[in-house]
């Protein structure tokens, strides 16, 4: 037996593994797989096999220090592996601060830092960003198969009829819906048109209003705030998107949002509704998009989609039992290569309107009737208390079951009509329990280690400053030396010869990473090409009947479209990750270009005071460019996501279904592939040019990058010398010596206690 | 026979799969195990004798020997005891229970058998058993199978047998009705059938998977049967058997409608795959193919009242209009009772589906509104069928929520009269306002 011990920090996504008081090997695959950076559902579950593999042993004793909801996927892991057989297994969960006592702590030191004795800390930018970061949204995407009860699902999670759900298939506009209170207050819009001009604002948003402006051919999206019931807001702010079915929208940019919010560079919880009824051509589409997501590997890309079976209150008697029809369900999943889904059995309908009754909402005495029709279904059959067919981990079942209980014991009327134990067997209890837990598992986590991020590596920087600063007041007597580096540090900026080698390597890296991106795009021609191959063998060989051509026709004018979208997101993800290497390596080489510049400085060493421009600058330069800072500010700042317009992307172009159609009127039967071939001809020409015009596009960009990288630069080159300048004159000024050295002292005294502080909050 | 090229019937004539026969209360089943054994093999000896090809026939035998011996070993008569046997069922003379077994035995086979000219070769063979008087009783038993004078009192014992000897002719002289019934998913299809035949004989969870052509017919009158034929003929089938034959092959159902109105009109409903599933484009392949090639008087469309249509929808509407004469088509707009009169107009939503159809090309379309689980409900409920809790639920809210002026659905009927003569009998006014009576006399062609 093996004792394995394992200690994850789920802020700083850092691992440590011991196996019997050893680190792991050199070559450990465990020690790759959980290096920095790796979360922990990235690997957990190979973690069995590798063990397995590694320690040539089946019998461990695993104890976990981290977060619960952590070791639940490890327990999760484990207990699937003990169940095939392969290992043995004890599992025990050493507790660590949970993520939600972090929040308070942040505001604490934040506060403090203002009253400290640094203006930098105060600066406006820096504030700004803190506040970014902290009001970071966490995007929920609803998606929903026709008619399977989308608006009714937000509505019952909202506990008000807010979403028009008649006529829900003909939803064509985008609502967000943002959590911003925690009180009951009135839901707020603000009406845009498709040129993303503000049409109307309404201070009291009302089902009727909703149903005007969706019937309103002029309206692109509304954005609501509010209070969203089940989340507090204090944690994320969590927001509801509700997107237009694939077909029904009126804005060809509708379907790419949805697109993207499924494509695998998303990171967006995804609620997938649907009903037992399985798909139409369109829902196929869309499944296709999501197994693709899901199929990058690691839990998290499946614990992204949650998959909720709606409308199971329907079920009669003889469809058979839930077991039986969730099972068919998961097997269909598993027929578009969704394995392993999140599936959420549920009753939206019935759960809207008991929350609507129990908030004293004005209701209809039909809907009290059904309600209590409804109540009364759910609580007596077994088979519909779809909060224990929920897939959620234990702890989280254990809160329900104890929510459950509370209900059932405070009850003291007829049987089976206790409306609060119906809510809860509706499901819907257990789908605003996974979108809690997955906030509070990845959005907070990164949300806390990216807010202290905005300013720890200012505290850093400042650090340097100062102590750079109280060791050239300490030692006066390196005058002499301290200032000849200074003036070396000057000479080798200025240098016209250093600053065209920076200029070289700047654009070689720019050059590499453009020719990977023409790989990938490449790869993707070739992904959707193979698509629409697999549609022509599909058809191959069979002979349909000439009134079917046109039908025919339009079917493949639908699948072509729909690849649409998806294509064009996949060739958007090449631009977005060509930007993020490019500022990337662009980065890379002006810290390279720092680091050299002490490098001709031989006799530094001898010295005890040490000049590092990188580290001077530190702060200064993770908090201008980090790459995914520069992808979202330019998202708030364009509004439209200017970084990804769709103005490279030309539509694809169809054979006029007409000509197609009367080409084959001569003959009574006509050859699938002839047609498919005819019909594809122009398709395929269609996704080359495309690709290219990505490829261009992207190009443009990362010239674009780096002369406003270049720019940038410049400004911080201002910077390192103006700090010289300050560090020179620390080391020339005789006269306030002692006082300098007492005021450093106190300033360096003050930023380790802070940064003591702000260490700790990522502490587990 | 007027079947279709696509009905599947492996050597059984139509009408011969229509037929009811209602034996569960036969006279033998508290009779002593001897006894039971000794009858039927009897009949089972005519029945080999006469029809040993018949498939129905020897489903119907089955049927008999379920009922009366199950799994017993039966007597085989040999020449030898074959005189002997016959005459031990047929002539007692002397216990009044037994005095007419003869004719008991008559009427079975000839429930078995249903054939006018064997029937009378059963008559003629008989007689070498019977008594000269017993010879003229059966003749006159057999003279009234076929006619239609008053059954007179001496036959009292089986005026069961030849009222439904006589139904079972009459109905198969009908012609035929036949309606196909097509819609996109999740239109409620399955529910509308089971609606229209008052019996849960096809299930939603399944409908997606069901890539074949259903044929269901109704029969003369309630037996508490349901006739299968799938791969094999089942005349007893359990939803369960329906269930698994669904999904294998084309199949035919027969059971007794239960009709609001006063239908007596034999009739056959084709049940279509639902033509937007994307698992397996056969489907509307299928669907259209029936359209286009079945014979059918009318084509039931059924829309969802729950939401408008999209393309799928639309795409399958142009079809049928470019298809199918109008004056054959019907729309229901089914699931009414999910409207709540705060958020829906019925009105509107049949004056939206108008449109929407007009646009099409359909010239005054007949739509009806409808609500197939309410009146699935309410046709349980009139047969006495067992509702569970939720269903009786279901049926008391519904009940309520229809008497209300806002889903009154008999106003969209414009032969009902507003003040309808019906307010004593709740069933039958539900019935009015579900908009059952009013769609069902459509479909039966009542009104005209």
């Amino acid at each position: 037996m093996k004792k394995v011990f394992i200690k994850y920090n789920p802020y700083e996504l850092k691992t440590e593994i011991t196996v019997n008081g050893k680190n792991l090997a050199q070559n450990s695959k465990l020690g790759d797989k959980s290096a920095d950076g790796s979360r922990l559902q990235e690997w957990v579950e190979e973690l069995p096999s590798i063990l397995v593999d590694e320690y040539n042993d089946k019998d461990f004793e695993i104890e976990f220090h981290g977060t619960l909801l952590d070791y639940e996927d490890l327990t999760g892991v484990i207990t699937e592996a003990k169940n095939r057989k392969e290992i043995t297994a004890e599992c025990k969960l050493i507790p660590a601060k949970e993520t939600s006592d972090k929040e308070k702590s942040i505001d604490d030191v934040f506060n403090e830092i203002q009253k400290g004795p640094f203006d930098e800390l105060r600066n406006e930018e820096l504030i700004n960003a803190f506040k970014l970061a902290k009001s970071d949204d966490f995007e929920v995407c609803v998606v929903a198969t026709m008619s399977a009860g989308k608006s009714t699902l937000i509505n019952a999670m909202l506990g008000q009829k807010l979403m028009p759900s008649k006529q829900e298939a003909c939803t064509a506009i985008i609502t967000r819906i943002k959590d911003i209170s925690s009180n009951k207050i009135p839901f707020r819009a603000e009406v845009y048109d498709k040129e993303n001009d503000l049409m109307e604002t309404h201070e009291n948003l009302t089902l009727s209003i909703m149903n005007r402006l969706n019937s309103d051919v002029n309206v692109s999206e509304i954005k609501i705030s509010g209070n969203i019931p089940f989340v507090s807001s204090d944690d994320v702010s969590l927001v509801l998107i509700d997107t237009p079915g694939p077909n029904s929208s009126r804005d060809p940019r509708h379907r790419k949002v949805q697109s993207e919010f499924l494509g695998k560079s998303s990171k967006a919880l995804v609620l997938y509704i649907m009903t037992g009824e399985y798909a139409t051509d369109d829902d196929n589409a869309l499944l296709k998009r999501v197994a693709e997501s899901m199929s990058v590997s690691g839990k998290q890309s499946k614990d992204r989609f949650i998959f909720v079976v709606n409308k199971l209150d329907e079920l009669k008697k003889e469809d058979g039992d839930t077991n039986g029809f969730l099972d068919r369900v998961r097997a269909y999943l598993k027929s578009h290569g969704v394995n392993n889904p999140n599936l959420f059995p549920a009753a939206a309908l019935p759960a809207l309107d008991i929350r609507m009754i129990k908030n004293g909402a004005v209701v209809d005495d039909d809907i009290i009737d059904e309600t209590e029709v409804w109540v009364k279904k759910l609580n007596r059959n077994k088979e519909l208390h779809f909060e224990t067919y929920a897939t959620l981990p234990a702890s989280i079942r254990g809160e329900i079951k104890g929510q459950l209980d509370t209900a059932k014991s405070g009850y003291k009327g007829p049987d089976n009509e206790n409306r609060d134990e119906a809510l809860i067997h509706t499901g819907v209890f257990s789908i605003e329990a996974a979108i809690r837990q997955y906030v509070q598992k990845y959005a907070k986590t990164a949300k806390i280690k990216n807010i202290v991020d905005t300013f720890i590596h200012k505290l850093d920087e400042l650090d340097c400053f100062e102590k750079t600063k109280h060791n050239l007041a300490e030692h006066q007597e390196e005058k002499e030396n301290i200032l000849k580096q200074i003036n070396s540090i000057h000479k080798k900026m200025d240098s016209a010869k250093e600053a065209k080698k920076f200029e070289e390597a700047v654009d070689n890296a720019v050059a590499k990473i453009n020719d990977e991106s023409k790989e990938v795009v490449e790869e993707i021609i070739q992904k959707f090409q193979k698509r629409i191959t697999k549609r022509i063998d599909d058809l191959r060989g069979s002979e349909i009947d000439i009134d079917d051509v046109e039908y025919e026709v339009e079917k493949l004018e639908n699948y072509a479209k729909k690849l649409e979208p998806d294509f064009e997101v996949d060739l958007n993800d090449v631009i977005r990750k060509n930007l993020v290497d490019t500022s990337e390596a662009l980065l890379k080489d002006y810290r390279k270009k720092l680091a050299s510049l002490t490098e001709d400085i031989d006799d530094k060493s001898l010295t005890g005071v040490e000049i590092d421009p990188l580290k001077l600058m530190g702060g200064s330069f993770d908090f201008n460019f980090s790459a995914n800072k520069l992808v979202k500010s330019k998202k708030v700042a364009d509004g439209q996501e200017k970084v990804r317009t769709r103005g490279w992307f030309e539509s694809i172009f169809f054979w006029p279904k007409s000509e197609l159609v009367t080409k084959y009127k001569t003959v009574n039967y006509v050859d699938v592939s002839a047609l498919i071939r005819d019909f594809f001809t122009s398709v395929e020409k269609n996704l080359l040019d495309n690709g290219e015009a990505a490829r261009k596009y992207a190009i443009k960009q990362s010239k674009r990058i780096s002369t406003d990288f270049k720019e940038k630069f410049k400004q911080l080159d201002d910077i390192l010398k103006s700090k010289l300048n300050e560090l020179e004159s620390y080391a020339t000024d005789q006269e306030n010596v002692e006082k300098r050295i007492q005021e450093t002292k106190k300033r360096l005294e003050w930023l380790e206690q802070i940064k003591a502080k702000v260490e700790a909050i990522l502490e587990i | 026979m007027t079947s279709t090229s696509t009905e599947a019937f492996h050597g059984i004539s139509k009408d011969e799969f229509v037929t009811s026969f209602f034996i569960s209360a036969h006279p033998l089943i508290n009779s002593k195990e001897k006894a039971r054994l000794l009858y039927f093999s009897v009949l089972e000896y005519f029945v080999a004798l006469y029809a040993k090809k018949s498939k129905i026939a020897n489903a119907r035998l089955l049927q008999y020997r379920n009922l009366l011996v199950k799994d017993e070993t039966t007597i085989t008569l040999t020449e030898n005891n074959l005189h002997k046997t016959i005459r031990k069922v047929v002539g007692d003379f002397l216990r009044p229970s037994k005095r007419e077994r003869f004719l008991l035995l008559f009427c079975d086979i000839a429930f078995i058998i249903a054939k006018k000219t064997v029937i009378k070769n059963i008559v003629d063979i008989l007689f070498a058993h019977l008594s000269l008087k017993k010879q003229k009783k059966l003749n006159e038993l057999f003279n009234l199978l076929f006619n239609d004078e008053i059954i007179p009192p001496l036959y009292i014992n089986f005026n069961s047998h030849i009222t439904q000897f006589r139904s079972n002719n009459e109905f198969i002289s009908k012609k035929e009705i036949r309606i196909l019934v097509t819609a996109t998913l999740s239109a409620g299809k399955s529910t509308f059938i089971n609606s229209i035949v008052g019996k849960p004989i096809t299930r939603m969870a399944q409908e997606a998977c069901t890539n074949n052509l259903c044929f269901i017919y109704n029969k003369p009158f309630e037996d508490n049967r349901i006739h299968l034929l799938a791969s094999r003929l089942n005349l007893n089938a359990t939803y369960d058997d329906l269930r698994t034959a669904e999904k294998e092959a084309d199949c035919s159902i027969a059971s007794f409608f239960k009709a609001s109105c006063r239908s007596q009109a034999r009739v056959c409903l084709i049940d279509t795959p639902g033509v937007n599933f994307a698992l397996n484009r056969e489907h509307v392949k299928l669907t259209r193919r029936a359209i286009a090639e079945e014979t059918y008087d009318k084509l039931i469309y059924i829309l969802n009242a729950d939401y408008i249509a999209k393309d799928d929808e639309i795409k399958h509407l142009n079809y049928v209009y470019k298809t199918v004469p109008g004056e054959k088509v019907i729309f229901v707009l089914n699931k009414l009772d999910h409207f709540i009169k705060i958020d829906d107009s019925i009105l509107k939503s049949i004056e939206g589906v108008k449109a929407d159809l007009l646009k099409i090309g359909f010239n005054n379309p007949v739509i009806c509104p409808f609500s197939a689980y309410f009146s699935l409900l309410l046709k349980m409920k009139q047969t006495n069928s067992i509702l569970n809790e939720d269903e009786l639920d279901y049926l008391e809210h519904y009940v309520k929520k229809f008497n209300k002026l806002e889903y009154n659905l008999s106003l969209y009927y414009d032969f009902i009269p507003v003040e309808n003569s019906y307010s004593d009998n709740e069933l039958m006014e539900m019935n009015i306002l579900s908009g059952l009576y009013g769609f069902e006399t459509i479909l039966y062609d009542e009104g005209k």
